[in-house]
């Protein structure tokens, strides 16, 4: 149980940072997209995902699809302490309302799976 | 509401774009079965069928959720991570989508209307910077 949690933390966290870091790429600074490829914050932030995707499959063998998938929406909640710490953005009630909002939806299809 | 959405508007259709190249990625995978695939591969049993599947599902996936990765990054530049990165949800709603089609998978009153509440929220934080 105590290995299942830290999983699913792991999953959500690390998905969560990967995109930090992927966003951390985007600015290079340079007129081409292409500089991207050569930011090792790009690799980082892949690596990151291909480690997040690991533990849903590690999870998808423990826990029913119903219950991994919503617990995946973690990441986003996780994404607005990191939005907000680290990149300085303002988290309006509005976007924790549409949070709650989409968070409710992927809920929503996780038990209609089961059905 | 209006005002934040045309002004987020590239990166949310590109985090869309990129959502659709990881549901693709996903459902090649499925196609092959990946999952079934690993253990035999691993295990030095190395099939023609495993070998055809590698080149035509799990090479083609794996490049198809490359290309959404970097797509994903070239829309992060063009808003704030918190309206952007959730629109990424919406890759849930195209796998659905797309297993329904090609593997025809059956999806319940519940889930549809699961997808219409995600696409609600993801309207709604799309329309919530500033």
């Amino acid at each position: 149980m105590m290995m299942i949690i830290l999983v699913l933390l792991a999953e959500t966290i690390a998905a969560s940072f990967a995109s930090y870091f992927l966003k951390k790429s985007a600015n290079t600074g340079e007129k081409s997209k292409a500089y991207i490829l050569l930011s090792p914050l790009f690799y980082l932030g892949g690596i990151l995902y291909v480690f997040s995707a690991l533990c849903g499959i590690y999870l998808l063998q423990k826990l029913p699809y119903a219950v991994v998938l919503p617990i995946g929406s973690l990441t986003y909640v996780w994404t607005l302490f990191v939005s907000r710490w680290l990149l300085k953005e303002k988290i309006t009630r509005r976007k924790v309302l549409g949070m709650a909002v989409l968070i409710t939806g992927v809920i929503l299809v996780g038990v209609g799976s089961t059905l | 509401m209006l005002e934040s959405l045309k002004r987020n508007g590239k990166g949310i259709i590109l985090m869309l774009i990129s959502a659709l190249s990881l549901s693709v990625g996903q459902l090649l995978w499925k196609l092959a079965d990946v999952s079934d695939l690993v253990a035999p591969l691993l295990a030095g049993d190395i099939s023609f069928a495993g070998i055809w599947k590698v080149f035509l599902a799990v090479l083609p996936g794996f490049v198809v959720y490359a290309v959404g990765a970097l797509i994903m990054t070239i829309a992060l530049g063009y808003g704030e991570l918190s309206v952007l990165q959730p629109v990424n949800s919406m890759s849930y709603v195209f796998a659905l989508i797309l297993s329904a089609i090609f593997l025809t998978e059956r999806i319940s009153w519940l889930t549809i209307i699961g997808i219409f509440v995600i696409i609600a929220g993801v309207i709604m934080i799309g329309g919530s910077d500033k």
